[in-house]
């Protein structure tokens, strides 16, 4: 009730809470924006013709996919250090390394995410019609031309609903960082429950989250609709 | 115009064409026929490189589309395989219209990839098409607003908009239902008075016997016997081609 009565905690909390949402929103929007293209390369590795490249994409495909998410990020900032400094010490130097807990975060996100979106857009490209392609090909197409004209629009249209989930989920795995104390939101709930002995924090964060959902929900329902104009 | 000789086609141990030829002069209509599973689909897909033939060679207009030497087909060089491909055009059973384009931007797509594209005689010639085959007023509309046999008109005037010298279907009425086969067999019977040079894997015997100079009976790999739809259709010299006749009839 603390928070009813004094204003000013409320209004205190809210602000620890929404410099929180930058973290969660940082996270987020640097995933996204670096794991769609990274995903695009593993999956074109994936369905490549060179055994290698197809062998490498699996293997990360299976490992990314393969572990929890919470694994990866504290390999990345704990033990991608201690690895860094084996290495530099077997040049005979005595540097450390260390990563700023936000860019490890960033990273592990964007390699954990890019494996998922590889096989998204690979279940897209692969759910095109052969006919299409022969289509293409009986008309004197070029691959490229076949690719973006044909191929790539009605790729588009069918993993708009699947990387939405992604989009969405990815909303709520931010909420991992706090393993590597990254102050997201639901930390600085978390801190202000335990501090005021209070729910009202983790309500406000489920409200937080809700927004945020809600906000890309609508986005994407719109996206869908745009690419509504043929089936 | 078109001559393959000995075309054969292995898909792992199964041999399904063991060893056909095909000519056909300008003008010309052939309708192939022959059971499901015989090898008329693959001669076609053969002639239009969806598939690569193991033996055999195939010439357009006196030049060689490809030829198979020692086990390895051989293709002219990459320009030139294009521009003798181009006179070939396909028309498939299953339509294959790209759904994300409207009626006209799939006619307009491939003609406008050339550099030295006309863009307006282009849209002027896909509209005349269009007409041709009926379906001027759904230009803007997309392949899912058609019936079946409005996308076989579409996918005919899509083939003819690169102006091919001979036009193949690939048994072109049968994904469609029995009321709507007489619009698209119209609409090639109206090219086939226009002298356009034609190869049409069929199941329609009627279609074939009126509008085919020349009928190919096919099974089992090999063509069993050819002659005019008299000849074939109506009194077949061969027991394979009578069975298979006679089965037609009979139900």
């Amino acid at each position: 009730m603390k928070y009813f009565t004094e204003p000013d905690r409320l209004v205190s909390l809210l602000r620890e809470m929404l410099g929180g949402t930058l973290i969660t929103l940082e996270v987020w929007a640097l995933t996204l924006l670096f794991a769609q293209p990274l995903g695009l390369l593993i999956c074109q590795m994936r369905m490549s013709k060179n055994g290698f490249a197809r062998g490498v994409a699996r293997v990360y495909i299976f490992y990314f996919r393969g572990s929890p998410l919470m694994l990866q990020l504290l390999f990345m900032f704990f033990g991608v250090p201690i690895i860094a400094k084996g290495i530099l010490g077997l040049f005979g130097s005595g540097a450390t390394f260390t990563l700023d807990r936000t860019l490890a975060a960033v990273l592990a996100f964007i390699l954990n995410y890019a494996a998922y979106f590889a096989e998204i857009y690979r279940g897209g490209i692969q759910s095109i019609p052969r006919g299409q392609y022969e289509a293409a090909h009986v008309l004197g197409l070029s691959s490229k031309v076949t690719f973006f004209k044909i191929i790539l629009p009605q790729v588009a249209k069918r993993i708009v609903p699947p990387i939405g989930n992604e989009v969405i989920t990815l909303v709520k795995d931010t909420a991992l960082v706090y393993v590597i104390a990254l102050q997201d939101m639901l930390f600085k709930a978390k801190a202000a429950v335990n501090r005021d002995v209070s729910v009202m924090p983790f309500i406000i964060a489920a409200i937080f989250y809700l927004i945020m959902t809600g906000v890309l929900t609508h986005l994407l329902e719109r996206v869908e609709r745009k690419f509504d104009y043929y089936k | 115009m078109l001559s393959a000789v000995n075309i054969h086609k292995r898909f792992g141990r199964l041999e399904v064409l063991k060893g056909v030829d095909l000519s056909v002069n300008k003008g010309d209509v052939v309708a192939i026929i022959g059971p499901s599973g015989s090898g008329k689909s693959t001669l076609l897909r053969c002639i239009n490189l969806l598939e690569e033939a193991d033996e055999g060679s195939l010439m357009i207009d006196g030049e060689y589309l490809f030829r198979v030497e020692n086990g390895k087909i051989i293709y002219p060089e990459p320009a030139e395989k294009h521009r003798i491909r181009k006179k070939l055009g396909l028309v498939f059973q299953e339509f294959h219209l790209f759904p994300h384009l409207s009626v006209m931007q799939n006619l307009t797509l491939a003609p406008m990839q050339d550099e030295n594209a006309d863009k307006e005689a282009i849209e002027e010639n896909c509209r005349n098409l269009l007409k041709k085959v009926g379906l001027l007023d759904k230009a803007k509309n997309y392949p899912f607003e058609l019936s079946g046999g409005q996308k076989q008109r579409v996918a005919i005037a899509r083939a003819m908009a690169l102006n091919p010298e001979i036009l193949c279907f690939d048994e072109p009425t049968s994904a469609l239902d029995p009321e709507l086969t007489g619009e698209v067999l119209r609409t090639i019977k109206q090219l086939a008075e226009e002298h356009m040079t034609m190869i049409v894997v069929t199941h329609e015997m009627g279609f074939a016997g009126e509008v085919a100079k020349e009928v190919v009976f096919m099974d089992d790999g090999v063509i069993v016997e050819r002659g005019t739809p008299d000849e074939v259709l109506r009194n077949p010299s061969q027991q394979r081609t009578r069975d298979f006749m006679s089965k037609l009839l009979s139900i």
